[in-house]
């Protein structure tokens, strides 16, 4: 059968991010006609990037131009392709923004919508997403009930697959129509205001720290590679207890239950009373001086080690690797 | 527990066992250990029988009932139950009984108390050689053949007593205490005849005993040794003297398990190790002696972590794992573990306040976490029925003795609603936790929080309740339950943070305030400020204790770590008197490291900015002492100007509202009263 | 101004039964951090601009007590959508649902909290949005109200913005945006005696059959444990172990 997809794309510094190409191969893998929505602003090297989507499997790409960086036109730009001639899948990288497209686009087009997906295939002439759920615990195959199948990937899920034979794609300019409804107006500016981390409820990423922090002035050390992870900062009981850091920020029995996907434990040797709040978590890596502590027994990296020396190491490589 | 499943995350520590014919359900192990629960005649009460049918109950699956005494002249307390005694063995069969009906196995350990008593004064001791055990005044009669004949004969009458009354099994110690190591033991054990000199001389009397164990136990039954591998003293045997007598003993083919075991009376504090001793510290003994021996090995020391016990188990350190205190604490553990409720055990807070404490007085065994522990037929968990009318319990205040009386309560049936006025739960306890090798003590406020959060009990933190609106919430009950603040005066900085609540109990003359000049000065600093982490003007620190636990020595070792000079002064002939032995013996060799000055019967008369006047209890000379900061650690003052209000407005309106005040509001005291008394106030709602 | 805030209580820890000693699972639901966030944030535009906060959430009527502490807070309303066909809701049924009833309650804004990445909440608010029409302006950390328009200092993978709005509108917050206040005993007592207003999607005037699995437009085909943590990779740190964590941080996607 003969399947078509359109995947949304948001080139940064002009250029489509690698996550993003990756969603294009893997609808290209599935699908048999790829268009691409590309939004460019002026300057940008529409003919160089219509090139490399090509190459990702794109068939025809659909350039807009001016768009501003909100959802309400990229939804009624795709509403009116879709309406025109619809489409099997619309495939996304996960973004603030592709978030916001895609959750008005499954209202005004009745459609499913799956996200957090991290692959794609297609079983007996069936869209199947695949998707890793509670913190990556479950893997879980989902499918869609009509169409269009929207999709969200996970950000940098799939790897890319670059046909360098492939043809150009045609390049089609897009009309924005005049009508797209409600919209915000955004100041492209950004205001140099310290980022606000979400809730640990919410996080990613926990770096967490417990007893073996040895001070409070240690905190910094998680709270700086917090930063360049974009987490947010744990800690065990005792810590909250000496008054070195707020009660919100506790993890385990008597504070929060949290499921990021990454749990970095530095310094907690892993009692009940933490690990019922961090079992739950993907990855876990933990840092500990005590080869002994029960954190080894459910890490899947573990650094014996003394953090106060290896985490200020860790963020520091991962600076110098951005 | 047969019906239940069983958390995949304990697969060794829920296998069964088999020792020698007899097959023991999982591998969880309620160790042997005094609980005075005999009566004055060495007769078991029924309170004896229902602690070890609690622990059944529970899910342990092997119990071993003891010490035991093999005759009078080895009975180290009046309480030790006289195994030897034939009217003993019916009223060993009630245990046995009540134990096999939970699908526990019980094993019986005996002992000869020795050189050893907690009797004041003690019967004659008997020894191989005449000497006092170092850490007592009392001397010993050596034992001449007769003697030994004798003693192989309790051994002997008291086996054929235990296989009658239905024991499982039989334990000999040659450990902490006891005869059988001071014959091992080449400090203790001076003979020049064939019990001494050798070290196969040293062991023969002890495997005498052991031989006429075995030749009394039926065929199918086994005989183990508690075994101490290392005596931590100066003077004692260590680990490979230790290991030597186990390997010697198990060559004799008459044993058929091993218990670990350590210390002695004169390091007594490495038997029963309190917190100050880490989890795992014994791991080492209980994996060498593992190495060396092809028998079932029975770790030992202060586990109380369900994962760490797997760990063990999985990794070949021990065939079982010995709890004692856990149990005391928890009955429940293994069952809480195999139905996947880890999360829901109470776990051990190693203070020895309540179990070792007592029993060394020859008092009842008790717990602080377990207010039911040795007196199970009056509170045990089990006996809570639910409300027959379900009331509405306004509980003020979340600290220990609000939440227990929450979590009863809320067990029972009731709807109840806490207010605690500051962010956390916890009360005081959160201050302690943060005093040197106290942070277990967080454990009791950790199960009661998760348990009311559990329980669905209404929580209000950050929320401060008030007398004069309460009754709006129509409660049927209202325990207060709002603790006690350092009796300062009013003048002090104190009541800008913590506002006098016993303003109005003073006016009705309930309440004084200390009369030592100066205390309202800013140089005084109370134990709250100094743990909340008060920025303190000064180095020099006086810690007065007027109180004898661990508050004002705590708060001592918690300002010596901050890098302060302390000088502890106590009236008492003792400073931090009141302390459990183990407790005390480790704060006072921890005083020696880190520089803090005790200065016993000393009294403070009053404070100067800069300077401190004490008076010494013997002569009365009086003299001033240069010092930054005074930390007085006096009777703290209860907070109870609520409660007074609230009982005139119930006597006022025409409303039946029940008022109780519980814990440090009623009078500021030690947690084990209080969870107590907060367990015996919900039983009645 | 009225302002209606959509929390999603979560269940708490398991409950034990008193008389069986077994797992109880009927147990009540609490605010997380992030919608005790979001109801603080409608507090402080009621503070600054006046008017009326409904907090709202579709829950098992059970769970309606969790909306209690946020009337202790100072919410004047709250508000449950609950019904056994609103099992299983997806995304198309819970918007549909929160927009019946935010029109219903003819709210001026509508102020939703963050939601875990594993959930579909990051999709909720811009859904909500397009069924009642409004603007959507999300991932915000800082609110202004003023003069009919909507303000917020926006946090995306792009940087911190400024962006603003027409009113009515829907407001999204990314995370613990603010400390929530502690309510005083009067509070307290007030809130205790106030009703949770119950709604169904009948009195929404939403129709059953439309509703609940049933009308979902994905559908979960297989489940499975993902591989259990295998036994972890232990390494002693020689002064390079930072290397390994961070290539290891590498090969599983996590930077």
């Amino acid at each position: 059968m003969s399947r078509r997809a359109l995947v949304v794309v948001e080139p940064r510094s002009g250029r489509v991010p690698a996550g993003q190409l990756g969603v294009l191969s893997a609808a290209a893998r599935v699908c048999d006609a790829v268009e691409v929505l590309l939004p460019v602003a002026d300057g940008d090297p529409v003919e160089e990037l219509a090139g490399e989507l090509g190459r990702h499997g794109a068939g025809t790409v659909r350039v807009v131009t001016g768009l501003p960086a909100t959802s309400a036109p990229r939804v009624a730009v795709v509403a009116a392709l879709h309406a025109a001639e619809p489409y099997d899948l619309v495939a996304f990288e996960n973004s603030s923004l592709s978030a916001d497209v895609a959750g008005a686009l499954a209202v005004r087009l009745g459609a499913g919508v799956c996200w957090d997906l991290s692959g794609l295939d297609d079983v007996d002439g069936e869209l199947v997403g695949r998707r890793l759920a509670l913190a990556d615990s479950t893997s879980v195959d989902v499918g869609w009930v009509g169409g269009p199948a929207l999709a969200i990937f996970r950000t940098a899920a799939l790897d890319t697959v670059l046909n360098p034979a492939g043809d150009a794609p045609r390049v089609v300019p897009v009309q924005v129509p005049a009508e797209t409804g409600p919209d915000v107006v955004l100041d492209e500016t950004p205001s140099g205001a310290d980022v606000v981390r979400s809730g640990l409820d919410t996080a990613d990423i926990v770096v967490a720290g417990g007893r073996g922090l040895g001070s409070q002035e240690n905190i910094a050390l998680l709270e700086e590679l917090a930063s360049v992870l974009g987490g947010v900062v744990g800690v065990s009981m005792p810590v909250v207890d000496r008054g070195w850091y707020p009660y919100a920020h506790q993890v385990g029995q008597t504070g929060r239950t949290v499921r990021p996907r990454l749990y970095l434990a530095c310094g907690i040797s892993g009692a009940v009373q933490h690990r019922v709040g961090m079992s739950r978590s993907g990855t876990v890596i933990a840092i500990n001086t005590d080869p002994q502590a029960p954190i080894f027994d459910l890490c899947d990296l573990g650094v014996i080690g003394d953090l106060t020396e290896v985490v200020p190491r860790i963020t520091a490589l991962l600076r110098e690797r951005s | 527990m047969g019906e239940t499943t069983t958390d995949p995350s304990f697969p060794t520590l829920f296998s069964p066992l088999r020792i020698r014919g007899v097959e023991v359900r999982n591998r969880v192990v309620f160790q042997p250990h005094f609980n005075a629960l005999g009566d004055v005649h060495g007769m078991p009460t029924e309170d004896l029988t229902a602690y070890l049918e609690e622990r059944a109950w529970g899910g342990a699956g092997l119990i071993v009932d003891g010490s035991m005494a093999t005759m009078p002249e080895g009975q180290m307390s009046r309480k030790y139950v006289a195994a030897w005694d034939p009217r003993a063995v019916p009223l060993n069969r009630r245990t046995t009984d009540a134990v096999h009906a939970h699908g526990s196995t019980i094993f019986a350990q005996l002992n000869h108390g020795g050189h050893t008593s907690l009797e004041h004064p003690p019967p004659v001791l008997w020894a191989p050689t005449q000497m006092p055990e170092p850490s007592s005044p009392h001397t010993t009669r050596a034992m001449d053949r007769g003697d030994m004949v004798r003693a192989i004969e309790g051994f002997a009458v008291s086996t054929r007593n235990l296989v009658a009354a239905g024991y499982d099994g039989v334990e000999i110690k040659i450990a902490h205490d006891g005869l059988l190591r001071s014959f091992a033991s080449p400090f203790f054990n001076r003979r020049t005849d064939a019990y001494g000199g050798s070290f196969e001389n040293r062991m023969r009397f002890p495997l005498e005993c052991v031989a006429a164990v075995r030749e009394n136990l039926p065929e199918d039954l086994p005989l183990g040794i508690r075994i101490c591998l290392h005596e931590y003293t100066p003077f004692g045997y260590e680990l490979d003297y230790g290991l030597r007598m186990a390997e010697h003993l198990e060559a004799s083919g008459l044993v058929d398990y091993f218990n670990c075991d350590a210390g002695s009376f004169s390091s007594f504090w490495m038997e029963i190790p309190p917190a100050a001793v880490a989890q795992g510290y014994f791991r080492p003994l209980n994996q060498a002696l593992k190495k060396q021996s092809d028998l079932p090995i029975v770790a030992f020391g202060r586990i109380k972590d369900g994962g760490l016990a797997e760990h063990m188990l999985a990794t070949g350190e021990a065939d079982l794992v010995g709890m004692a205190r856990q149990l005391i604490a928890d009955p429940e553990t293994p069952r809480k573990l195999a139905e996947g409720r880890a999360v829901e055990v109470r776990a051990c807070i190693g203070c020895n306040d309540g179990c070792l404490h007592a029993v060394a007085q020859e008092k009842p065994i008790r717990c602080v976490q377990n207010p039911a522990a040795g007196q199970e037929l009056l509170w045990s968990e089990r006996l809570l029925v639910r409300a027959a009318e379900p009331r509405t319990v306004v509980v003020i205040g979340g600290g220990p003795a609000g939440l227990k009386v929450a979590e009863i309560a809320a067990r029972r049936g009731h709807r109840v609603t806490l207010f605690e006025r500051s962010e956390h739960l916890g009360g005081q306890l959160r201050l302690a936790a943060r005093q040197p090798h106290h942070e277990e003590v967080a454990e009791v406020t950790h199960y009661l929080e998760a348990a009311v959060r559990r329980l669905g009990v209404e929580l209000w933190t950050g929320v401060e309740a008030t007398a004069d609106d309460l009754l709006e919430l129509e409660p049927d009950v209202v325990v207060v339950a709002t603790g006690s603040q350092p009796n300062l005066p009013p003048e002090h900085r104190q009541s800008q943070t913590d506002p006098d609540a016993g303003a109005l109990a003073r006016t009705r003359g309930l309440q004084v305030l200390p009369e030592v000049p100066g205390l309202e000065l800013g140089c005084v600093y109370s134990v709250d400020e100094v743990l909340g982490g008060a920025e303190l003007p000064g180095d020099r620190v006086l810690v007065v204790d007027g109180q004898g636990h661990w508050e004002a020595a705590g708060t001592a070792e918690f300002l010596a770590d901050a890098g302060k000079q302390v000088t502890v002064i106590s009236s008492r002939p003792v400073v931090a008197g009141e302390l459990e032995g183990t407790n005390i013996a480790m704060f006072l060799q921890r005083v020696a490291a880190k520089g803090i000055a005790l200065r016993p019967l000393t009294t403070l008369l009053c404070i100067e900015p800069g300077r401190a006047l004490v008076v010494d209890g013997v002569t009365g000379v009086e003299q001033w002492l240069d010092v930054d900061v005074v930390v007085p650690v006096h009777s703290r003052r209860s907070r109870e100007d609520l409660y007074h209000r609230l009982c005139d407005l119930v006597a006022e309106s025409d409303r039946e509202v029940r008022v109780e005040r519980i814990g440090d509001a009623s009078a500021a005291r030690l947690i084990q009263t209080v969870l107590l008394e907060a367990h015996q106030v919900a039983v009645t709602v | 101004m009225k302002t209606v805030v959509c929390v999603k209580p979560v269940p708490m820890a398991l409950a034990l039964d008193a008389d069986s000693g077994r797992l109880d699972r009927s147990g009540g639901s609490l605010l997380t951090g992030v919608d005790e966030s979001a109801v603080e944030s409608a507090l402080r535009v009621r503070d600054e601009c006046g008017g009326e906060v409904v907090v709202l959430a579709m829950v098992p009527e059970a769970a309606a007590e969790a909306l209690r502490p946020a009337l202790a807070m100072g919410a004047d309303r709250a508000v449950v959508v609950t019904g056994a066909a609103l099992e299983g809701a997806d995304l198309l049924v819970t918007s549909e649902v929160l927009a019946a009833a935010v029109r219903r309650l003819e709210a001026d804004l509508v102020i939703l909290g963050a939601s875990s990445g594993d959930g579909a909440g990051a999709l909720l608010w811009s859904a909500l949005g397009e069924r009642l029409g409004l603007p959507v302006l999300s991932r915000a950390v800082e609110v202004t109200v003023a003069g009919g328009r909507l303000g917020a200092t926006r946090q995306t993978e792009t940087g911190v913005h400024a962006a603003e709005t027409s009113l009515p509108a829907v407001l999204a917050l990314s995370g613990e945006v603010c400390l929530p206040r502690y309510p005083s005993f009067r509070d307290v007592i007030a809130a205790k005696k106030k009703t949770v207003e119950v709604l169904t999607p009948e009195s929404l005037g939403l129709a059953a059959a439309d509703l609940g699995a049933s009308g979902s437009r994905t559908r979960v085909l297989a489940a499975a444990p993902a591989p259990a943590r295998g036994s972890a990779e232990l390494v002693e740190d020689d002064g390079h172990a930072h290397e390994r964590v961070v290539d290891f941080l590498v090969e599983r996607r996590l930077v």
